[in-house]
């Protein structure tokens, strides 16, 4: 169990807090999404709960020991996946992952090669990783990330520069990887990612939590309980949107659904993003 | 220890990738090239002295002409003017009078130092005495207290030189273009989520240029002094020095984030490497704080193990030396990593 309890941060220099009073709990084996636009504090955030800014104020627990009793042995247990493709352009990317499995002292890891392959650069292992697009390069830092098969993972937008087809091959290895009993921490900006793969959501705008709950949970509070229905009668396509919580509606709704000439229905619950532009006014992008 | 190897074994392939083997070998190659057959076996540092003799019968030239040779003697004074204005080492000796009345002039370029001027001045009162048969009575002797070897050639004479200086400023440049490299890369920053701290960080990228160093210092000396060398001391003095070189450029380039703001500082130290050259052509150059640059113990150093000369006890205090500097600096460096590489900029 990961627990950080009212952390702040001021960057020297600066009068604001680029993180005021966060506070949240993430269970083992559950995915925990840390939403905002940029410059919210995410990273600042995650770079703190890593050890890489001091800790200003507030604690981070892990299992029950503060984070500052934690030793070097601690980045053992982690995997960190960063927005910015870090690796040695001048190393192959296999080159680049049998260096950074050196550098971890675990009794389990995957081989390279193989995490490789998962992540689709089999093919590209033995290219410089200078020569990577952006999405390549993206591909290689998170398979560096879970190659020494950490307990916890921190993924800082996983899917930036991928095209579909590989960021659904990302996020079944996300989902994997929680199967495992991971611990992960998902920051992003990307709505439709956080909904379909984390437990508990947090939205973060400057700096502070503005609201945290299941994605289901919070599309419900803060969304309308509507159903939009296509139905045909008398050879004519109609569309209705019906509020369920109107007892007219609800009796409307049951009768067209008796009659079976309902064609398409739709769910009109809130997105993730319309929750996020309802309490702040201001978008994800 | 495996972990170790592991980061020298990337450090030495990002070195290899970097083209720093290339470079070694080219500059390398280009030492040999200059000390082998661009470089003159005999040369003379220092001032090239001029005789004009106008003494009747000319006492001085039947004299002196065997040791100096014809080329040291000029015509006339305007000549000998002519010749020291044109060379700027150059200073000539104006002998005039006979016997009874002699006159000498020196014309120099009023930059020589009063004591060498002192010298000559003397010298010239013996060489009158000699040439002018008045009864010169050599009352002193010389004793050499080393053995008595032969003089290495001038061209080998400058190895220790050239060879000093650019070890230590190899290390010094190669390691900053590493770090630099990284921080640009970014891949510092996944360094610093592992479990390896600065210490690990530090000796592989050194012991990596140390290597290098290593390489190139056996690149230049087998094809120009060859295998006969105590190599030992060889070894030791060259790693050394590069190591502490190279943790300096490690402990300054830590506080630069691009490698265009580390030109001025790079220049500066590289600046202060180079006065032991001073001391190394000059001998009687001699100030403590030049002797406490890394270059002076490894130039003078590399010079009585390329051409003893039967001193005792000289390298010896050379190398603590060098350990306790390289103690202090890797102590500092330390500290500028932990503080500089291994933490998330603000």
């Amino acid at each position: 169990m990961i627990k950080v309890e009212q952390l702040s941060f001021a960057y020297p220099g600066s009068s604001t807090k680029a993180v005021d009073n966060v506070s949240f709990e993430i269970e083992k084996g559950r995915i925990f999404g840390f939403l905002g636009p940029s410059g919210a504090g995410k990273s600042t955030v995650q770079n703190i709960m890593i050890g890489l800014l001091p800790l200003q104020d507030g604690k981070v627990v892990y299992d029950g020991k503060p984070l500052r009793q934690l030793g070097k042995s601690f980045f053992n247990r982690i995997g960190v996946s960063f927005e910015h493709p870090n690796i040695y352009e001048k190393l192959t990317g296999l080159e680049n992952l049998h260096y950074y499995a050196g550098l971890f002292s675990v009794g389990e890891r995957l081989a390279p090669e193989l995490v490789l392959d998962m992540v689709g650069l089999g093919d590209a292992r033995n290219k410089r990783a200078g020569q990577y697009s952006k999405g390549m390069k993206q591909r290689l830092v998170f398979a560096r990330a879970i190659m020494h098969r950490p307990d916890i993972l921190f993924l800082d937008e996983p899917l930036s520069g991928l095209d579909p087809t590989t960021g659904q091959r990302i996020k079944e290895i996300i989902l994997r990887e929680k199967e495992r009993g991971a611990t992960i921490f998902l920051t992003t900006h990307n709505m439709l990612l956080a909904d379909e793969v984390c437990d508990t959501v947090a939205f973060i705008n400057d700096g502070k939590i503005i609201a945290k709950d299941s994605p289901r949970n919070l599309k419900l509070q803060f969304g309308t309980r509507a159903v939009k229905v296509e139905h045909r009668q008398d050879e004519r396509l109609t569309t209705e949107t019906l509020f369920l919580d109107r007892d007219e509606d609800r009796q409307q709704f049951n009768r067209l659904l008796s009659t079976g000439h309902v064609e398409t229905m739709h769910s009109q619950e809130a997105t993730l993003e319309q929750i996020f532009i309802k309490l702040t006014g201001r978008g994800l992008s | 220890m495996r972990e170790f190897l592991n980061l020298l074994k990337q450090d030495l392939l990002v070195s290899w990738r970097n083209g720093f083997f290339a470079v070694i070998l080219l500059l390398g190659v280009g030492m040999v090239l200059l000390v082998n057959f661009a470089l003159p076996e005999q040369a003379k540092v220092g001032a090239a002295e001029y005789i004009v003799d106008l003494t009747n019968g000319r006492l001085v030239r039947s004299s002196l002409e065997e040791r100096l040779g014809a080329d040291a003697f000029l015509q006339s004074e305007a000549e000998a003017r002519e010749v020291v204005e044109s060379k700027r080492n150059a200073l000539a000796i104006v002998f005039r009078g006979d016997r009874d009345n002699p006159g000498i002039t020196i014309l120099h370029q009023g930059n020589e130092p009063p004591k060498a001027i002192n010298a000559l001045e003397a010298a010239l009162q013996i060489t009158w005495l000699q040439v002018a048969d008045l009864g010169y009575q050599k009352v002193h002797e010389q004793v050499i207290l080393r053995p008595d070897l032969e003089k290495p050639p001038f061209s080998k004479s400058m190895l220790p030189l050239l060879m000093g200086l650019e070890v230590v400023m190899l290390g010094f440049a190669f390691i900053s273009v590493l770090v630099f490299q990284e921080k640009a890369e970014g891949s510092i920053k996944a360094y610093r989520v592992s479990p390896r701290g600065a210490w690990l960080y530090i000796w592989s990228k050194s012991l990596a240029m140390v290597l290098i160093s290593v390489v190139y210092a056996l690149i230049i000396t087998v094809p120009t002094i060859g295998l006969n060398l105590q190599w030992g001391s060889y070894l030791l003095l060259v790693a050394l020095t590069s190591l502490l070189m190279t943790m300096l450029g490690l402990f300054i380039a830590a506080w630069f984030d691009t490698l265009s703001e580390f030109i001025f500082p790079m220049v500066g130290v590289f600046a202060v490497i180079g006065l032991p050259a001073i001391s190394y052509l000059m001998p009687s150059f001699q100030l403590p704080i030049i002797s406490a640059i890394p270059a002076y113990p490894l130039m003078f150093g590399l010079r009585e193990i390329m051409f003893p000369t039967g001193k005792t006890g000289f390298l010896l205090p050379l190398l603590i030396t060098l350990v306790l500097e390289t103690v202090v600096i890797s102590l500092l460096t330390r500290w500028a990593v932990e503080k500089r590489l291994m933490r998330e900029g603000y």
